[in-house]
């Protein structure tokens, strides 16, 4: 029977390896069968959500592997607010709330808050953490 | 602080939380908080275990102000407020850290190595930032 899995990613894109390995876990999760409800980034995890990232060519670009991946399968990516704002990471509309002159997280990144993290872990069969 | 006798309900647990963090070195066991009480407020069943270094995180009169850190710590004198009732702290840790049930800020319950695993096992969901 397919599953629903929560996927919550705390580890940094730069001193971590939870991006690449939640990445296979999600392909892998939709190659048999299941899906995956939301993936949700907290702590340092929120950093891959910056739209200003610009690794040298020949490296991995971990954004952009979460981009192909949610518009390939179709889910959210979602950068917890309070976390997010704090560390730098706001898009155009917080941005402008806290008369920012710039903004670092648009599509298909959101910011979401942690209600929404709450009902994806209450409504998902497993839950899993990549730190 | 009073310790309370280590019992286990009958039904699994929903969400347990383990702080093993000290509170001041990172934002970890803030974030962690943070993540436990959204989750009770939305009526999740929350537990949490503190271990290791994360024992530090209960210890009362740690005054972060001094180093110009927001003492985000009081919030778990609230924990209550949130229905979460069953918080429970490593007797070896305590120990390993020569402290005692009288440095604790909230009344707690003592667990033994052997009870930490069936805690864990007892739960549906653990998270551990």
């Amino acid at each position: 029977m397919s599953k629903s899995f929560a996927i919550l990613v705390t580890g940094s894109p730069f001193s971590s390896q939870a991006h690449s390995s939640a990445q296979g876990f999600v392909d892998a999760v939709y190659q048999l069968g299941h899906k995956v409800s939301t993936v949700f980034f907290y702590g340092d995890g929120v950093y891959v959500a910056n739209r200003l990232l610009n690794p040298a060519n020949d490296e991995q670009h971990l954004g952009r592997n979460w981009q192909t991946l949610s518009n390939q399968y179709n889910f959210p990516l979602q950068a917890c607010v309070s976390v997010a704002n704090k560390r730098g990471m706001l898009n155009q509309e917080d941005s402008e709330l806290a008369n920012l002159d710039a903004f670092t997280v648009s599509t298909p990144f959101e910011i979401a808050g942690l209600g929404a993290w709450a009902e994806a872990v209450a409504n998902a069969d497993k839950t899993l953490h990549f730190a | 602080m009073l310790i309370k006798p280590f019992t286990l309900p009958d039904y699994i647990m929903s969400i347990l939380f383990i702080f093993n963090k000290p509170p001041y070195g990172s934002d970890s066991s803030k974030e962690a908080l943070d993540m436990a009480l959204a989750q009770a407020a939305f009526d999740q069943q929350v537990s949490l275990l503190f271990l290791d270094w994360g024992v530090w995180n209960l210890v009362k009169d740690q005054m972060p102000k001094l180093a110009g850190i927001k003492e985000f710590t009081r919030l778990f004198k609230g924990l209550d407020l949130y229905d979460i009732e069953h918080v429970f702290v490593s007797e070896e840790s305590l120990a390993k850290h020569n402290l005692s049930e009288k440095n604790l800020m909230i009344e707690a319950i003592l667990a033994s190595q052997d009870q930490i695993k069936a805690l864990i096992a007892k739960h549906d969901k653990v998270i551990c930032l």
